[in-house]
């Protein structure tokens, strides 16, 4: 009806109504009765709500980082390269698409990080870079800025020069307790052509002891042995890699802390257990146990800004009958089978089997937190890769 | 002198036969009169003794017969009914009440039989192995093999008799086995371990045995697989003596299907339970006790269960986690695990089901809160989905109580022809329970 009275009147109102219903999403989609996908039902509130419940789960402080762009490119690029070095099937946020460029990252560096088993990977910049003349370049980290969580796995200063002449050897002068005594690191170089620090063992004592300065002076030893500054050698820069494992799933943890919501509006929101779907929603080729879609739209979210990839969040979920004969694809366990014959047989003893995730994947977020980091960061079993009856 | 050449001669024929034979038998040397009569005398009391409990066997086999013959259709029917109110309780609780206020549920020959044709599916059969008559008695060792089974996590184990036994000479016996069975995929199966079993008259001498794998395309050719030496066991009139076969299982043959094997003593007498003073034919069939006292028992897997071993450690493992785990949360009526009994006996199948009667299945049941907590193992993804669930509950469904942590079930039936099949099923029991 509405829609009649919109054509009648003008035809330029329907850009308006276009506009209207780009609006109304709210970022999640859901399969409908054709197995389509179509955005989520989600008032003004709801959604809010969700989100700041996704970015808590996600353990990223709400409200959502501001950004403008990222900091620095080098190290944005080396931890992009690094991200779709680990998800080889997602792209980078078309905001974002500059940072594909060049390849910073070989395959043999991905084992020396252990990144592969990482739970988070921060990239963090010097707050501060004074050059002393015939001493070096020293570059000041602040550890505030870097979010610290878990256990740290491992640590690298990685030094990149721009220009094609570079340094014969570089060396660092870290100081290692508060009388100022410090000690000197040789770099390694990279295949890829980047000279690295390993500062893990430092980073802990940074860490475990704030009154150690958090310097590292930077110089170069020429094949004549002479000191050198990396200024010599044309436009350099400097930035560190950490990498984190979950000693605790911090999830659980926050979950735990959470308060109550204050707010009486989601009473009208049916909480609790749903025993069973709504068997209108389904048309009869579509009954029966599977995965199905539910997408987190970050762009319909406003998160466009600041998560570098991926584009959106493909949860999926499981949903449909487990009713006998349980076929093949149903992907049944024995026991299901069992439990469904009985409840065949007597369906006081026992309920049917239940439609579940029966395999989960992991996934990883690249984004930009509220220090300006680079942050790349693995939450397990995210997204639903089988479901089956159990 | 004349004596000695008659005792040379048959091992001569059977050198000649062995072409690929590389170990030499020791001649027999000259005995005193005195160790003539020793020897002889002692091999009348065996004579005597074997006599005796031939006939026993004999006498133990009959009344297994009668017995069987003898159960009346009434009682049958009795114990069927009994066994029904038993079936498939939830709960003590449930129990009492189906007791008191409803009467239980009784099934339909229909139910009976479509609950048949789903559990025999599972087990991978079209029907129900068809039984030769009469069933030899399963072993005692089988127990142990049973046992053994559920322990180590063994997959399978079948149990064969051989289906043929030919006894060219006294030092020889030929054994012929059938290996097929209803649920075989020759080109999954991994063979871990295979063995005969063989009974033997005790001795006082120490004896050697060889156990040889008769080529199919000539028997003429024998190949040795296993050989070692007997020593005393004078607790019994006999002895089992195992001989470690894998080799020749795991070889390819023109006919996977069937395996024979030659065994021999190093004595002059083969003085297995098989061994009978009546001229032997080539297409006699042997009485059913020769066949016991020569088993093969073969223990394997499917090549895709190196998942599903690696899943039943972790199970080990969690099993004290799990119990507590399920302490707390039966306390509300949350996500937790509860009692599902499954009687085989139900089916009629106690005949070829031998065990377990009945198992403890278990189920989840309770509701999944939100927000989930730890308590009820979940995963980040079923909190994601419970989140969505509290905006709007008719889109997406919150998550669900299933088992998060399941173990095998280990059933040992008699299959076609009388062969004993043991094999372990993932996913029949559940340990614990998780709101995903």
């Amino acid at each position: 009806m509405d829609c009649d009275n919109r054509s009648v009147l003008s035809v330029l109102l329907i850009p308006i109504y276009c506009f209207n219903v780009v609006q109304a999403s709210t970022g999640f989609y859901v399969d409908n009765e054709n197995a389509q996908s179509i955005p989520l039902a989600v008032s003004r509130h709801g959604s809010a709500r969700l989100e700041s419940k996704i970015l808590e789960l996600l353990g990223i402080e709400y409200p959502r980082p501001l950004v403008v762009g990222v900091k620095d490119d080098i190290a944005s690029r080396f931890m992009a390269d690094l991200y779709r070095n680990l998800e080889r099937d997602v792209e980078l946020n078309p905001a974002y698409k500059y940072l594909a460029s060049g390849q910073l990252l070989s395959a043999d560096e991905k084992e020396a990080i252990e990144l592969g088993e990482a739970d988070t990977v921060v990239s963090f910049l010097p707050r501060e870079q004074r050059t002393v003349p015939d001493y070096g370049t020293s570059l000041h980290f602040d550890l505030v800025n870097i979010p610290i969580g878990g256990q740290l796995v491992h640590a690298e200063l990685r030094i990149f020069f721009n220009g094609s002449m570079k340094p014969q050897r570089v060396f660092a002068t870290i100081p290692y307790s508060r009388d100022l005594s410090a000690t000197i690191v040789e770099s390694r170089i990279s295949s890829s052509g980047h000279f690295i620090i390993n500062i893990t063992e430092t980073l802990l004592r940074w860490i475990h002891n704030r009154s150690i300065l958090s310097i590292v002076t930077l110089y170069a030893i020429s094949a004549h042995g002479e000191r050198k500054l990396l200024e010599n050698f044309g436009e350099w820069r400097g930035f560190g890699i950490a990498s984190f494992v979950d000693g605790v799933n911090h999830i659980h943890q926050r979950i735990k802390r959470d308060v109550p919501d204050e707010t009486n509006e989601f009473d009208d929101y049916g909480y609790g257990f749903s025993a069973r779907p709504d068997p209108l929603r389904h048309s009869a080729s579509n009954k029966g146990c599977r995965r199905r879609t539910l997408y987190v739209d970050f762009k319909d979210l406003g998160w466009q800004d600041w998560v570098i990839a991926p584009d959106g969040y493909h949860a999926y979920y499981c949903d449909g009958f487990c009713s006998f004969p349980l076929n093949n694809h149903m992907n049944a366990t024995n026991h299901a089978i069992v439990q469904t014959l009985v409840h065949l047989i007597d369906p006081t003893r026992t309920s049917e089997a239940k439609c579940a995730p029966s395999s989960l994947r992991s996934m990883k977020i690249l984004f930009i937190d509220n220090a300006q980091n680079v942050v790349l960061k693995r939450y397990k079993d995210m997204q639903v890769r089988d479901c089956g009856c159990q | 002198m004349s004596e000695f050449l008659e005792s040379i001669k048959p091992e001569s024929l059977v050198e000649q036969r062995t072409e690929v034979h590389n170990q030499l038998i020791t001649t027999p040397t000259p005995t005193t009169l005195i160790v003539k009569t020793n020897f002889a005398i002692a091999d009348k009391v065996l004579t005597r003794r074997t006599y005796t409990v031939e006939r026993a066997e004999q006498k133990k086999n009959y009344h297994f017969y009668r017995a069987q013959q003898q159960i009346p259709p009434l009682k049958v029917l009795e114990s069927v009914l009994f066994l029904s109110v038993i079936v498939f309780f939830s709960s003590i609780t449930s129990l009492s009440a189906a007791k008191t206020n409803l009467p239980p549920s009784r099934f339909t020959e229909q139910e009976i039989q479509l609950l048949r044709e789903v559990f025999l599916k599972k087990f991978g059969m079209k029907e129900q192995p068809k039984q030769a008559k009469p069933v030899l008695p399963v072993p005692y060792y089988v127990w142990n093999i049973y046992e053994k089974v559920k322990k180590e996590g063994i997959e399978w184990a079948r149990h064969y008799y051989p289906y043929d036994i030919i006894e060219p000479d006294k030092s020889t016996l030929l054994l012929h086995y059938d290996l097929s069975v209803t649920v075989r995929n020759v080109t999954n199966e991994i063979v871990n371990r295979a063995e005969l079993k063989l009974k033997l008259r005790s001795e006082k001498n120490r004896r050697h045995i060889k156990i040889y794998e008769v080529d199919q395309r000539n028997s003429e050719i024998w190949r040795l697989i296993d050989a070692k030496f007997i020593e005393n066991d004078f607790r019994d009139d006999y002895q089992w003596v195992e001989m470690d076969v894998t080799e020749a299982i795991r070889r390819k043959r023109p006919n996977m299907n069937r395996v024979d094997f030659a065994v021999k003593l190093s004595n002059n007498h083969l003085t297995t339970y098989a061994s009978t003073s009546y001229q032997p034919t080539a297409y006699s069939i042997p009485p059913y006790d020769r066949k016991q006292a020569s088993s093969l028992v073969v223990y394997g897997q499917t090549d895709d269960t190196a998942r599903v071993r690696n899943k039943r450690k972790a199970n080990t493992r969690r099993r004290h986690q799990h119990k507590k785990h399920d302490h707390r949360s039966a306390d509300k009526n949350y996500c937790h695990r509860t009692q599902l009994l499954v009687d085989f006996n139900e089916l009629n199948w106690q005949d070829w089901i031998l065990a377990p009667s009945s198992y403890s299945a278990y189920q989840c049941q309770g509701e999944c809160p939100n927000p989930l907590t730890s308590h009820f193992n979940t995963t980040n993804h079923a909190i994601v989905q419970g989140l969505i669930n509290s905006v709007d509950s008719s889109l997406v469904p919150a998550p669900c109580c299933v088992p998060t942590e399941m173990e095998s079930l280990a059933i040992l039936y008699i299959d076609v022809e009388g062969k004993i099949v043991i094999k372990n099923y993932p996913d029949m029991e559940v340990l614990s329970c998780g709101c995903r």
